[in-house]
């Protein structure tokens, strides 16, 4: 057991997901940044889509009932009992020691990851809390002081005891995520159904910088920036849409569809983020100014492959450097 | 099974040939009395050998506690620094995975022994440490 000693608000227990209810209005939720999510499970090696906790608001206290492996990855600086862990880590924790996660000056959500997994009733197959429908994780709600949270029986892990880590995805796969000159974040994206109805003014859409507004929360990011608008008022249908969509509305500013997107929404698609660049996303904070980049199918097939090739090696390595090391711990 | 005698340069041959033929880099041996490290060295059959006579004193080193890349970025710190038992003063990179080099011990650790991003094997000297003050 896990207990949450101080908390700040709207932080939940997500997993992976639960994909196949849109068609009855239900979202899919999950982990804003389902990479760091997948990563930490695979430290404390649960399976990838084990529910963890997910940090948007700090700083936050976990203290352990007993002696537990845990990651924590993403954004986030951690602390256990004082000692500064580094990034994207896993670590045993005694019982009666505290976690303690601060904010990191570049990414907006921490997730921590404990041996077992969070042990909560999963809801049509997942653990996520869903906020905006008061359902799963947590009895629906965000994590609160006082809290305390089961953990699902250990898988037979093999963990060193000084911990160990892995390189941030950032670091190893640099070369696929350029920088813009100015520091903005580029977020690759395909043209969506609408996008030509917006005539020059798409070609606006791709040319010039957008800030993420403080309107901006897991259901979808509202972005700041010159409007852009169609060429002709049209009337449109609602339709389904998926996170990662971006829209427009009548003011011009567009709106992308995150982890707690809408299931249909009637606003023109101008564009659809590449899923390999969704969880950079999920980790920008409220003012960071992004620009978005044309991408094509096969560029984002590509980057999902290196990806899913990161968390390959993740999980075969890790395995094998915790049995090497326990091997030679008991030399 | 027969012992190897890996002072005999048709065996150290013959695994170079090996290595090389596989794509790998290099392979550590480990006797009770000696340790064998093989490095290929670009895309010719040439090797190294070092020959050690067991673990080097850990009085006043840090020494790598496995093969991999070292790795300074993790932890950036400046030398000399004054650490407590337990501090991580670098990893060591295998693939993905970064494993910690921990302090054995309060110290002052005065300097470092291996360059960034080299490949260092079992019992390498990373740190040179004197007693914390």
């Amino acid at each position: 057991m896990i207990e949450i000693v101080d908390t700040g608000p709207l932080n939940t227990i997500q997993d992976l997901g639960r994909p196949g209810y849109r068609d009855i209005g239900v979202t899919v939720s999950g982990a804003m940044d389902p990479l760091a999510l997948t990563i930490a499970n695979l430290l404390v090696g649960n399976d990838a889509g084990a529910a963890a906790v997910e940090l948007q608001t700090f700083p936050v206290r976990i203290r352990f009932q007993q002696r537990t492996a845990f990651a924590v990855t993403g954004g986030g600086s951690a602390m256990l009992d004082g000692e500064t862990l580094p990034p994207w880590w896993m670590q045993i924790a005694a019982a009666g020691q505290i976690l303690e996660i601060l904010p990191s000056k570049t990414s907006a959500r921490a997730y921590v990851a404990f041996e077992g997994g969070v042990d909560v009733a999963p809801v049509m197959g997942s653990r996520s809390t869903s906020l905006r429908g008061a359902f799963g994780g947590n009895d629906g709600s965000a994590l609160r002081k006082g809290d305390v949270l089961q953990l699902g029986s250990p898988a037979s892990g093999v963990f060193p005891a000084g911990g160990f880590g892995v390189v941030p995805p950032l670091r190893e796969m640099a070369s696929l995520f350029p920088k813009a000159e100015n520091g903005a974040l580029l977020i690759r994206a395909l043209p969506a159904g609408e996008h030509d109805l917006f005539g020059a003014d798409a070609e606006r859409f791709w040319a010039e910088d957008w800030k993420i507004s403080a309107q901006s929360d897991r259901t979808g990011y509202r972005l700041s920036g010159n409007p852009i608008r169609l060429t002709e008022p049209v009337e449109m249908r609602s339709h389904g849409i998926v996170a990662g969509v971006v829209q427009v509305p009548p003011g011009g500013e567009p709106i992308v569809q995150m982890s707690d997107a809408n299931t249909a929404g009637g606003y023109p698609k101008i564009a659809g983020i590449i899923e390999a660049d969704l969880w950079r996303l999920g980790q920008a904070r409220i003012g960071t100014r992004l620009r978005f980049v044309r991408a094509s199918h096969a560029e984002a097939r590509m980057l999902d492959q290196a990806i899913a090739a990161y968390i390959g090696d993740v999980e075969i390595t890790a395995r094998q450097v915790g049995r090497a090391l326990k091997a030679m711990a008991g030399r | 099974m027969s012992k190897l005698d890996f002072t005999d340069p048709a065996l150290l041959d013959a695994l170079a040939a090996a290595l090389t033929a596989a794509g790998v880099d290099g392979i550590e041996i480990e006797q009770s009395s000696r340790r064998l490290r093989l490095v290929v060295e670009g895309k010719s059959t040439r090797a190294t050998m070092r020959l050690e006579a067991g673990p080097a004193s850990a009085a006043n080193i840090i020494t790598a506690l496995m093969a991999g890349i070292f790795d300074l970025e993790t932890i950036p710190s400046e030398l000399p620094r004054t650490v407590r038992a337990g501090d991580i003063l670098a990893c060591l990179r295998v693939g993905p995975v970064l494993v910690p080099v921990r302090a054995s011990r309060a110290c002052m650790v005065t300097r470092c022994l291996v360059d960034r991003q080299a490949l260092v094997g079992f019992g390498d000297p990373l740190f040179d440490i004197e007693a914390h003050p």
